[in-house]
């Protein structure tokens, strides 16, 4: 009894938290990708702002009725806007903080003047959810993590995976981590610190555009400002709470999924205190994910602080350093 | 210093402004968020001064003689494109520019949240010269500091709580309308369970839960309403993850008070009956869509308070003004027996044979607010603060 209300509680969380933090999943994707050859992109929130707007653009105003055309064309935008980002800190070599903080802040500011006109339209081009036939479709278990549409099993496990792949199992990958670890070495050898550099953080800006589309082709199908709200924070939390592994990414993407579904979920199942409903609970219940990505992050640290052995969690060497070869 | 330098930066170099105003503008602009959060923590206060201060200056009221030309200025929470409440507030401005033509200006601002730039945006919108001002959701505290300093302009706020001689609420008579969808609800709902994705806990909420359970009972006496508050009256991702979770736990019926349709869609997809508060959005719901509240009645309002200004008889109220809200059109696949229900049930309200809440009546926590007999009208509606029993998901203040 006790097992099958938890079971049910599990699958209805998991079940809404895996299309919910597909963003977050690709955002920190994304963001991994640039952290890994040292560049340190905050502003993902723009970034998913922008990807999100141009694929609604592209739906609605251009008459795009491919969601993968629609998602590709987030994806140059947002690969544009990251264009710019790369200029700036590597071959400028300008603040990373402060060109990401921009990005993240004007990205947000461009993609609501450019959603003027286009708010709450609803969008009928949208990714379907994968249906496979002849699979039960009564069982919870089953459509828990069955029934999604592409974007979301490609963004759990063909990214992680071929990243992880690339990362660590290709001389390519060693050579990426060598630029983010020490550039200096990977210069030596004749990688093009500034070439890997710019074109792996408008890749990764691209992916975060791909989260963005993402949204407003199937999770919410419109577009509202501010449409990030918070999810580009909370991928970069991700990152480091994954140690910079693709894996672990899935994990937190998940463990903050969850909890950002808690809140409705728990309302629209009658769950909460034996004193106070989820409803009396929602702010609280909406502060949850944040709380829990702090913990998430505080906890390793805290264990490597206490002299325990845990997993690496240690940044790339070189992360928001810019590189000179002048001044190696 | 630090004083000084901010009150040169914030007073205009208008001669009319008060030292009082000046202050107030400099303090905001220092104060900046810690204001805001005073301010709104004041909200509650301002309402018990409002008698002394409403009766401190009858001199003011006097009317003045008519305008030949006047300017009008909107404020908006959302964008005039939001398909849903601002639009229809937008319609109502242009329709009230048209019936007016050249004796009107308007203008409006839109994405005016609830921060100390909204007070000083109130206060500018005075020294521009506006003669009428209307808000299209409650600032409370955040406007009635201007309110109160300028008492030559007039104000509009919708849902609001305080009166005073340049001010007035005005609302819609919704519970009537959610009646009737709760009636359809109650015909087109097989388990008759009712969905209802909610902002906040106040009286707009519960007039819609109310109003869409008792009217689902008339013709459904099990049916319940299973309410999610999401905090925010537009923000599509938190609306679809309120909707997803209320159709996975299996409503049939799936309502709500967003100013956007994506619950809409969700809901087709589903293949869930819903409706929309603000208007007819069969587009975002084909198959599904049952009806919407009918927010028509803005024009004329807007128009009207207009007039007045124009003829110099414009004069605050001491109680809210309550527009209706009829029932809109229904989409193409509700029966003609539910549709004609309907009416029937319209027509019974707006005759006073019928009311949406008559006792005996208790809250979904066992206590009894309404002895048999007794009934509440519109203008008692627009203050409830209890869910009926049967709502689940929402409790009395």
């Amino acid at each position: 009894m006790i097992l099958a209300i938890i079971e049910n509680a599990f699958l209805s969380l998991i079940g809404s938290a895996i299309p919910a933090s597909a963003v977050v999943m690709l955002a920190a994707t994304g963001a991994m990708l640039g952290e890994r050859v040292g560049v340190l992109n905050l502003g993902q929130e723009g970034l998913i702002g922008i990807g999100a707007v141009y694929s609604v653009i592209a739906v609605l105003s251009w008459g795009v009725e491919s969601p993968w055309l629609a998602m590709l064309i987030g994806m140059i935008a947002a690969a544009a806007a990251g264009l710019i980002f790369a200029v700036c800190v590597v071959a400028f070599r300008a603040s990373q903080v402060l060109v990401g903080l921009a990005l993240a802040l004007g990205g947000i500011g461009l993609s609501n003047q450019l959603g003027t006109n286009r708010n709450g339209t609803p969008i009928q081009t949208l990714f379907r959810e994968v249906n496979p036939g002849g699979v039960l479709d009564d069982n919870d278990l089953v459509s828990a993590f069955l029934f999604h549409d592409p974007v979301v099993y490609l963004a759990y496990i063909g990214l992680p995976v071929v990243l992880w792949f690339v990362l660590f199992r290709t001389r390519h990958g060693m050579n990426m981590r060598a630029v983010g670890e020490n550039p200096a070495a990977a210069d030596a050898v004749g990688v093009s610190v500034t070439g890997w550099r710019i074109f792996y953080s408008v890749l990764g800006a691209a992916l975060t555009g791909a989260g963005g589309a993402y949204m407003v082709l199937s999770f919410t199908p419109t577009w509202s400002p501010d449409i990030a709200r918070g999810r580009g924070w909370v991928a970069l939390a991700v990152v480091i709470f994954a140690g910079w592994r693709p894996g672990w990414a899935v994990a937190g993407a998940l463990l903050y999924g969850s909890m950002i579904s808690l809140d409705t979920t728990a309302q629209a199942r009658g769950w909460g205190l034996p004193f106070m409903g989820a409803s009396d609970l929602s702010f609280f219940l909406s502060m949850l994910p944040y709380v829990v990505t702090l913990v998430a992050i505080l906890i390793p640290a805290g264990a490597v602080k206490l002299g325990r052995r845990v997993r690496s969690t240690a940044a790339p060497a070189a992360l928001a350093i810019p590189y000179s070869r002048e001044e190696r | 210093m630090r004083s000084k330098k901010s009150r040169g930066l914030f007073l205009p170099a208008s001669e009319t402004i008060s030292r009082r105003q000046a202050l107030k503008m400099g303090a905001a602009g220092v104060g900046g968020l810690a204001v805001g959060g005073t301010l709104l923590a004041a909200c509650g206060d301002d309402e018990d001064e409002a008698a002394p201060a409403a009766t401190a200056a009858p001199a003011t009221t006097a009317a003045p003689a008519g305008k030949d030309r006047i300017k009008a200025h909107w404020v908006y929470i959302g964008p005039p494109d939001d398909n849903g409440w601002t639009q229809e507030h937008d319609r109502g401005r242009l329709a009230a520019q048209s019936a007016l033509g050249d004796r009107l200006e308007t203008a409006y601002t839109p994405n005016i949240g609830f921060d100390a730039s909204t007070t000083q945006l109130f206060q500018q919108l005075v020294d521009d010269g506006n003669d009428i001002i209307f808000a299209n959701t409650e600032y409370a505290g955040l406007l009635t500091e201007v309110t109160d300093a300028n008492p030559d302009t007039k104000f509009c706020e919708i849902n609001g709580h305080y009166y005073s001689d340049n001010l007035f609420p005005f609302y819609l008579a919704h519970e009537k309308t959610a009646y009737q969808l709760g009636v359809a609800a109650g015909h087109l709902a097989e388990n008759g369970r009712i969905g209802y994705i909610g902002a906040f806990p106040t009286a707009t909420a519960y007039n819609d839960v109310n109003g869409m359970l008792l009217g689902a009972r008339s013709v459904n006496p099990d049916a319940v309403v299973e309410t999610v508050l999401v905090s925010t009256f537009f923000d599509p991702q938190k609306a679809a993850q309120a909707a997803n979770a209320l159709l996975d736990s299996g409503v049939d019926f799936l309502f709500g008070v967003m100013d956007e349709p994506t619950f809409l869609q969700l809901s087709e997809e589903a293949g869930v009956w819903t409706g929309y508060w603000n208007l007819d959005f069969r587009s975002a719901a084909p198959t599904k869509y049952v009806s919407h509240f009918d927010l028509s009645e803005f024009g004329p309002f807007y128009t009207e308070q207009c007039q007045r200004v124009l003829d110099g008889t414009w004069v605050s109220q001491d109680e809210v003004w309550l527009l209706d809200t009829p029932i809109g059109d229904f989409g193409p696949n509700v029966p003609s027996d539910v549709q004609d229900a309907v009416a029937d049930v319209g027509a019974r309200l707006d005759s006073g044979e019928l009311h949406v809440y008559e006792g005996p009546l208790s809250d979904n926590e066992g206590n009894e607010r309404l002895a048999a007999g007794e009934t509440l009208d519109s203008l008692a509606a627009y203050a409830i603060d209890w869910p009926v029993d049967g709502v689940t998901g929402i409790s009395p203040v």
